[in-house]
Order: structure tokens, then C-alpha cells, then sequence
């Protein structure tokens, strides 16, 4: 899909999910750290109704709530304490640092998905084959080869039941035997059609010059507008940052949670940077409500 | 001055001593269209793999090939890249990159081009092309055919003066088939791009072709015009070559010979002229009326009954409501355009997929219930790429594998008689790998047969062969059906189900749509059928083989 946010240049998505990744990993204020997970969430559903979270949010979820359970049992400083688990003190310090833990990991784990969604693997290969040509090409050149080969599989796996070979019954030694062997066929089989791939690119001059690299991706006027945006809002938090907002205390004790008005203006900044990914996309549904 | 010259070329394979090309003389001027023909094996790839430099094969040259006067080995790299291109067989495995306009970018960016310049010729060549709306797609989402016309278009992105096709259509379907071939006349018109093609299906060919090359055993046998070559290979009556001729054409030899009349027009090379040729030669239908073999099929062995099939829950079906019956001695030819199910339905009725939907008995005992063992002994499978029953190192231990895993108290005997009888005996301690195609799928059909099955299903016999190999194919599967085997075989060929088959069945959208004999399944159609017989359809309406025509009009 390539829509929204997602029509953005790819070298501004990634400058913009590094920036948000790293502000989860310095960020401790539970304000800051629980508006990321809701800006990153409100961006997907806005932009394909959350299909890539559907299937997997609870496993999200888990890991985050494992996160919250282990660090009070294994991290034992703070002065509050709220109850002894055997001879260990589970202290209340201990719980709000496993919370922002968890706050963090969450919102690294969904940027991850989010950048999947808005840099696809030819963008990403994009991204990369200025510094490594090479090895984007290969990895486009594997990437291309991989539904070929898994249709190839599937249809030997039909052909070779009838040899006896079958990978889905008889005991484990004995499955495992027979997917070596179809493996084997794979194996064979792609090799001698490698050998006409090799002729067909160096037929087509393959390593006759230096290669160029075709992509269709250029910086326009929105591009340098978003990352502008990105720059002087990410430095606003960054300084903030500087001067302590968006930092939490917590060990030894728990510092008092709360917002200055110096603080409400650095957060709404750093709100505004949240806030880009769903203003491109939610400016592209306006358009497109209005078309219609 | 032409721009191909080659002149007394002769070629061994290192490590070999036998000549593969010998005595190789051939012109071929600016904006020729040429067809290299002749059976497997007689060095027709070969020789375009030693046209293109980059991937000559390795061995003893001798002789000069020149391009534009120049001996190959002088020719700056890049030229020879950019200027002389080739196309091959497997539309799969020459595709580089995973979506079409990375792939047709990739010779681009070999040559180093920026990408404004990319940017433009992609835009005038995916427009010529027809390929603007798959531009995105991934490669492997498409069909054969548009995967070819991708090869194609590729090659000819770096402006080739000289385009090398080896056997382009031999993995697709007729109708693919014939569009590529009208694309390759295409773009021989338009950008008066020389065109050397081998192929084995000559029938649109020879009316397009300025030139035709007959190649056997390693010489250039015959090399005139379309009409020359026809000519020359009657009167030589070369009992192989007139095999590859087009039907039409041998016709036209056959009756203005025996009749003596006819030759007041040209050698009909098309339809249209087999149409006008056939007005002047009035021949007695009331022969052909009673042509139609009516046999009774008294024994029922394969019974599918209402079978529904798809791949996955969100997937179209690919079978729906079929119903089909296959009696005990029968050869059916199961046809169908492209992705119809064909192979779908043979591997249900092998047992190795099961239907959703409906039943498949196999003597009243239905598929699904029996143990694998159990159906090999019943019917024998053989896919369309023969290469995927083989694990073992030799062909002998392939036949001894089946042998052990069959059922029947399989003998020695057997499989000694097999190997006769495929003409494996030379080849027992060679690698399933390195035999020809032809020789592949004999093992795999005799590695089936071990079992001593009643049915025979067989995926696209006859794709990539040649017209001797065919032949021989069929004498097989006769052979077969003699000894009471019932053959089913899903095809593409037309001209071989017409000619062999007893029994044709048209699968179209999920189900069969029409079943009967080859006269009255052919002769029924107006565009699905032989090419003899849309030429003789108003003359002669049940005639649909050169053999049906023969007797009629003699």
C-alpha cells in the first residue's frame, strides 16, 4: 500500500521511526510513554484498520505484561515496600520502573510494525543499497526467490507422497529423512535452473560495468516539510529532555509525578511529533472523504 | 553487409570428442526472420549459445562466427551484451529480481544507466509491451506467458540488433503460445530486429519465418524459404523432417501428388490458405461419416463423482461438481486452457490430494480409504516435470526403489523388461539429472508402471518434445493400452489428442463441458481444434488429422 504516511520517502519514515524508537528508550515520564503506544496504534488503525496488530497484539501484550511481572520479583531496589514474596521485598519502586519497562518495550515492538508498514522491503532495500549495493541486490535477488521455491516444495511434497516420501506422517526420524530428501530434489532442481539464471544475467550484461541502481523514490516539498518538522520537534524534546522533562526519578525513591507549564509545552511538542504520521494520513482520508 | 555470418563453424563439447556442430555455414541478413528447426539433440541450442558470447559454451570452436564482419571475440563487451540478445526456455529461472520492474530494470542498470534514463525507456518499453498494469506485481504471481513476454522485454530493453529465442513457447499453453510468437513477428516488423528462433512448433512459424534451418545430427540439413524447405524435404522424402513440417503443408504435397492438381496455388502455410487450397481439390465425404469408432467401454474403473477442490478456504475452487468416468482400457485426453485444473484433478484422481467435495472409487473402492501402497498398485503417476520423482544417483536405483516399495511381489523380470522397453538400457548408471527430457520421463513413467497399474495418469507428456519423440510417446502408451492399462493424460496438444486419443474431455471452469470422441469433440469446435481441420471444417467436417483428410480424398 502505499498511501499516507507510507507515501512519505522512505529515508524520512526511517529518520522518524529511529527518532521515536530512541525517545522510547530515553523517555521515563509515564505521560510521554503512554502517548507513544496510543499515537503508534491510532496511526495503524487510521491507516490499514490495524490488520498487522489483529493477529498478534496478544503476544504484544504478553511480553509486556511479562515485563511488568519480572522486574518487581528480580529488581529489589526502592524504598516503598509493598509486600515480601518469600525473603524478597517487591517494592513499589520497582513496580512503576517494570510499568515504564513495559511502556517502553510496547512502543519499540509497535514502531517496528508501523515502520514494516510504512517501508516496505523495496524501500528498505532502498534505503540500504547506497551503502551496500551488493548486498541489497542479493537480498532482492533472494527475496524473489523465495515464493518460487516454496511452490516448488509444495508441489514435490504432493509428487513424492506417492513414492512413500511424506513429511507429514510416520515418526520424527522418519519424517525427517523424507524432508531431507525432498529437500534434496529442491536442492537439485534449483541449481540447474540457477545455472540458466546465471546465463540469463550475464547474458544481460551482468558485470560488464558498474552497475546502477533504479528506484523510483524522490524527496518532494512534503517530504522536506515532514522532515523539518521531525528536526525542530524531536531538538524541542531533546532539550527539554536536557533540562529534565520527561524524566522520572525512581529509584531510590519515587520522585512526585507532575507537569510544570514549561513541562505542558515541551510535551506538546513532543505530542506534536507523535502527532505527524496521523496528520499525513488523516489529511489524505479528509481529501479523499471530501472527493467522494 | 550481413550482420550474421558464420562460416564452416564447428563445435566439440570439452571433454568430449563427438562434433556437436559441424560444417556450419549461415548468412543472415539485417531484419531476417529465421526458424531453427530439427529434432532434440541436434545441436540447434547449441548453436545460438555459441552466437552469444557471454555464455558460450565451453569447448573446441572452429570456423568464425563474424557479427557485423567482426569475429565475436573482438566485439567490445558491451556490444555484445547490448546488441545481440537471447531469450531461453524456462520462462522461471532466467528472472532475476522479485517484481517486474525491478526485473526489466536489471539490464538497464548493468550498463550503468541513470535512473531518468531507465525511467524513460521503461516507460515506452512496458507501454509496447502491455505490461504497464503488472509493473508492481511480483514475478512469480504471473502466468508463463506474461513471464516470457517479461524475458522478452528486457532483452530487448538495450535495443538488440539481434534476438536469439531458444525454444521460447515450449513450456506454455497453445494460446500463450502462439500471442508470444506473434510478439516475436511483432518485433521483428516493427523494430527490424534479426530473429533466430529454434522451436519445435512450426505451425505459426512458417508463415511468419523468411528462412527456415533444418538442423540433424549436428549439420545444417536443409536451409531455404519456408516453401523451399517444404519442398526439398517432400522430395528428399526424409521420413523424420516431414514430421515437423506443418500438417496443412504436407496435405497439400500429399494431394497435389496423388491428384495432380492443386499446385495452381502457392503452398498453403496458414489456415486461411489450407482453406482456399482445399476448395480446389473437392474430395468424397461420405468416407469419413462412418469413421467414427464406436466402441463399447463396458468396464468402469475410475468413477469421480461430483469432486470440489481448492488449494486453501480463501482460494477459488479449481474443481467444481466434476464428474467424470474412466473405463478399463480407455485413453482419455483430459484438455483445457491454462490453470483449468487439469493437473489439479489428475493428482485427485491419484490419490494425492483429497477433494473437499465429492467422491473418487477407484473399482467402486473410493481413493481417499486406501493406503498409498495400495493405490500404486492401482495407478501410476507421472508429473509434468519428470524431475520431481527423482532422489537417487542412478537410473537403476531409482527403478530398484520402486520396485521395492510395490506391492505386488514385484520381479525382477519385470523391470528388466520395463528398461527394454523404454530404452533405458544404455542409461542405467547415469544420474536421473543429466538424461534428456524425453529420457526423464520414460524413467518416471516405467518407475510408475512397476507397479503394474491398471491406470496411467500422465501430466503433459508431450510438452517440450519433439515430433519424433512424440511418436515414440505414443507408441508406448499404445503399447500400454494393448496390455489393458487405462491412460489418462491432461495436455495441452491438440494435434497429439486428436491423433492418439480415444477419448477427449474439456475441462472449463471447474468442471468437464464436453466429452467424446477426438472426430466428434474436435470437429464440434470452432476455434479449439487442429489446424487441419479448421481448413478442411467446411469440406470435410469429421476430419480433424492429416491421415483423416488422406483417406477421404484418395
Amino acid at each position: 500500500m502505499n498511501a499516507g504516511f507510507s507515501s512519505v520517502h522512505p529515508g524520512v519514515c526511517f529518520t522518524y521511526y529511529t527518532v521515536i524508537m530512541a525517545f522510547a528508550m530515553i523517555l521515563y515520564h509515564p505521560a510521554y510513554l503512554a502517548s507513544m503506544p496510543i499515537a503508534l496504534i491510532t496511526w495503524l488503525l487510521l491507516h490499514e484498520k490495524g490488520r498487522s496488530l489483529s493477529g498478534s497484539w496478544h503476544y504484544y501484550l504478553l511480553t509486556g505484561i511479562a515485563v511488568l511481572i519480572i522486574n518487581p520479583l528480580i529488581n529489589h531496589r526502592g524504598e516503598r515496600v509493598l509486600f515480601f514474596l518469600g525473603e524478597q521485598a517487591v517494592t513499589f519502586e520497582a513496580v512503576v520502573y517494570g510499568f515504564t519497562m513495559m511502556l517502553s518495550m510496547l512502543t519499540i515492538l509497535i514502531a517496528f510494525i508501523c515502520f514494516r508498514q510504512a517501508v516496505d522491503n523495496h524501500k528498505f532495500l532502498y534505503l540500504f543499497s547506497s551503502i551496500l549495493p551488493k548486498t541489497a541486490f542479493l537480498i532482492m535477488m533472494s527475496m524473489g526467490f523465495v515464493p518460487l521455491l516454496t511452490d516448488r516444495m509444495k508441489q514435490i511434497s504432493i509428487v513424492q507422497k506417492a513414492r512413500g516420501l511424506d513429511m507429514t506422517e510416520g515418526t520424527a526420524v522418519k519424517r525427517a529423512k523424507d524432508g531431507m530428501q525432498i529437500l534434496k530434489i529442491l536442492i537439485s532442481w534449483s541449481l540447474e535452473g540457477a545455472l540458466q539464471t546465471a546465463d540469463s544475467m550475464k547474458g544481460r550484461g551482468y558485470g560488464i560495468a558498474k552497475r546502477s541502481s533504479y528506484m523510483k523514490y524522490r524527496i518532494d516539498g512534503r517530504d522536506w516539510l515532514i522532515m523539518a518538522s521531525i528536526a525542530i520537534l524531536s531538538a524541542i524534546t531533546s532539550i527539554g529532555l536536557y533540562f529534565g522533562y520527561g524524566k522520572l526519578v525512581i529509584f531510590p525513591s519515587l520522585e512526585i509525578i507532575s507537569m510544570d507549564i514549561t513541562g505542558i509545552v515541551f510535551y506538546s511538542a513532543f505530542c506534536l511529533l507523535l502527532l505527524i504520521p496521523i496528520i499525513v494520513e488523516g489529511r489524505e482520508i479528509l481529501i479523499w472523504h471530501c472527493y467522494k | 553487409m550481413a550482420l550474421l555470418q558464420i562460416n564452416n563453424f564447428n563445435f566439440t563439447y570439452a571433454g568430449d570428442t563427438k562434433k556437436v556442430l559441424s560444417g556450419i555455414n549461415l548468412t543472415v541478413g539485417q531484419g531476417e526472420f529465421i526458424v531453427l528447426c530439427g529434432p532434440s539433440g541436434s545441436g540447434k541450442t547449441t548453436l545460438l549459445r555459441n552466437i552469444k558470447r557471454e555464455i558460450s559454451p565451453a569447448g573446441i570452436k572452429t570456423g568464425d562466427i563474424l557479427y557485423k564482419g567482426m569475429a565475436l571475440d573482438e566485439l567490445k563487451a558491451e556490444v555484445s551484451a547490448k546488441e545481440i540478445g537471447m531469450v531461453f526456455q524456462e520462462p522461471d529461472s532466467q528472472i532475476v529480481m522479485d517484481t517486474v520492474i525491478h526485473e526489466l530494470a536489471f539490464s538497464l542498470e548493468n550498463f550503468g544507466y541513470a535512473p531518468d534514463f531507465i525511467n524513460k525507456k521503461l516507460s515506452e518499453m512496458a507501454a509496447f509491451f502491455g505490461l504497464t498494469e503488472y509493473l508492481h506485481k511480483p514475478v512469480q504471481e504471473l502466468s508463463g506467458g506474461q513471464k516470457q513476454v517479461i524475458n522478452i522485454c528486457s532483452v530487448m530493453l538495450t535495443e538488440p540488433k539481434l534476438l536469439l529465442l531458444d525454444e521460447p513457447t515450449s513450456q506454455l499453453d497453445p494460446v500463450a503460445a502462439r500471442e508470444l510468437i506473434s510478439l516475436i513477428h511483432q518485433i521483428n516488423r516493427e523494430f527490424s530486429v534479426t530473429v533466430i528462433i529454434s522451436e519445435h512448433r512450426l505451425e505459426e512459424l512458417f508463415s511468419i519465418a523468411d528462412r527456415v534451418v533444418y538442423m540433424d545430427g549436428s549439420i545444417i540439413k536443409y536451409c531455404n524459404s519456408p516453401d523451399g524447405v517444404s519442398k526439398e524435404i517432400m522430395e528428399a522424402k526424409d521420413e523424420y523432417a516431414v514430421k515437423s513440417i506443418p500438417p496443412i503443408v504436407r496435405l497439400f504435397f500429399s494431394l497435389s501428388k496423388e491428384k495432380g492438381k492443386g499446385p495452381g496455388c502457392g503452398i498453403p502455410m496458414s489456415v486461411r490458405e489450407g482453406k482456399q487450397f482445399m476448395q480446389n481439390i473437392r474430395c468424397s465425404v461420405n468416407g469419413l461419416t462412418d469413421m467414427e469408432i464406436k466402441k463399447d467401454w463396458v468396464e468402469e474403473i475410475i468413477n469421480c463423482k461430483d469432486i470440489g477442490f481448492r488449494y486453501a478456504r480463501e482460494e477459488p475452487m479449481v474443481l467444481e461438481k466434476l464428474t467424470l468416468k474412466i473405463m478399463k482400457g480407455e485413453f482419455m485426453a483430459i484438455l483445457g486452457g491454462n490453470g483449468s485444473g487439469k493437473s489439479t484433478l489428475l493428482l485427485a484422481m491419484a490419490g494425492l490430494i483429497t477433494p473437499q467435495q465429492g467422491s473418487i472409487c477407484v473399482r467402486k473402492k473410493n481413493i481417499t480409504y486406501m493406503k498409498q501402497s495400495e493405490r500404486n498398485g492401482i495407478i501410476g503417476y507421472v508429473a509434468q516435470n519428470p524431475l520431481l520423482h527423482f532422489t537417487l544417483d542412478t537410473v537403476k536405483e531409482e527403478l530398484e526403489f520402486a520396485l521395492q516399495n510395490s506391492l505386488k511381489t514385484g520381479s525382477k523380470a519385470k523391470m528388466e523388461e520395463l528398461i527394454e522397453l523404454f530404452g533405458l538400457k544404455d542409461l542405467t548408471d547415469r544420474h536421473p539429472y543429466d538424461l534428456s527430457g524425453g529420457q526423464q520421463q520414460n524413467l518416471a513413467v516405467a518407475c510408475a508402471l512397476i507397479h503394474e497399474p491398471e491406470i496411467l495418469l500422465i501430466d503433459e507428456p508431450t510438452k517440450g518434445l519433439d515430433s519424433i519423440s512424440k511418436e515414440k510417446l505414443a507408441e508406448l502408451l499404445k503399447s500400454l493400452k494393448g496390455k489393458g492399462t487405462s491412460v489418462v493424460m491432461a495436455t495441452h496438444d491438440i494435434e497429439f489428442a486428436a491423433h492418439y486419443a480415444e477419448k477427449c474431455a474439456m475441462l472449463f471452469d471447474g468442471s468437464i463441458s464436453d466429452c467424446a470422441e477426438p472426430s466428434r469433440f474436435f470437429s464440434g469446435n470452432y476455434f479449439y481444434t487442429t489446424s487441419i481441420n479448421r481448413a478442411v471444417r467446411d469440406y470435410l467436417p469429421h476430419a480433424i488429422t492429416y491421415e483423416d483428410v488422406i483417406r477421404a480424398c484418395l
